[in-house]
């Protein structure tokens, strides 16, 4: 980096302490959330048929008496 | 070069990059994350480490105008109130490059700074060399006129 007054002056900026680690981690809690996606769409999908079947068979069974 | 690697090495350039944007360190903070973010996402490979360098701080550059056209940046706090923690010769030369257009700050960051050259940030920014040389040059009898109001007056 070129050292020079407005270098100076710009480096001198303080941003907040452990700033990296922090990205690292928001980054890693991300990929997590993401690979925990298509579980949690099979988990949604199957509980929502499970809840229409058992429906259809209620419906049915009140029909038939 | 890995996530991490980039992240070790290019935060300090990238937050500082969006700084001379938004002039909020917690935004130009929040800009980082999103840059990463988007590095995350990208699925090309770069032709090299100063390829990807070049990508990020062009996505850097323009998650910061997107931040500025934005709705909700509207009022913000005064440059001096942000860094109230610098001394007076700092903070005024930094005031001074604060008000430059952002057509000289940028290139003059990308060099001054980052220690680019002419030809590396007319790539960067997609610009003539000429046109990044003529604006490096106005920039700083700008800020060269800028500091000398301040002292006179």
């Amino acid at each position: 980096m070129t050292d020079n007054p407005l270098a100076t002056s710009l480096k001198r900026v303080h941003f907040e302490e452990g700033l990296q680690k922090k990205i690292l981690e928001n980054l890693s809690a991300y990929e997590e959330k993401k690979s925990l996606q298509p579980w949690a769409t099979i988990v949604l999908v199957t509980s929502l048929v499970t809840i229409v079947i058992l429906w259809l068979l209620e419906k049915r069974k009140t029909h038939v008496d | 070069m890995d996530l991490t690697r980039c992240v070790e090495l290019y935060t300090d350039l990238i937050v500082r990059t969006a700084f001379t944007y938004v002039k909020n360190r917690a935004d130009a903070q929040d800009i980082a994350q999103e840059v990463f973010l988007a590095l995350l996402l990208h699925k090309k490979e770069f032709e090299s480490d100063e390829h990807q360098k070049a990508w990020l701080l062009r996505v850097t550059i323009n998650k910061s105008k997107n931040h500025l056209r934005s709705h909700w940046f509207q009022k913000r706090v005064a440059l001096n109130e942000e860094l109230t923690d610098m001394d007076g010769d700092h903070l005024e030369l930094l005031e001074a490059f604060m008000k430059l257009p952002e057509k000289y700050r940028t290139p003059l960051h990308l060099h001054a700074y980052a220690g680019y050259s002419i030809k590396e940030i007319a790539e960067i920014l997609g610009k003539k060399e000429s046109t990044i040389g003529t604006r490096l040059s106005r920039a700083r009898e700008r800020l060269g006129a800028l500091l000398g109001e301040d002292h006179d007056g």
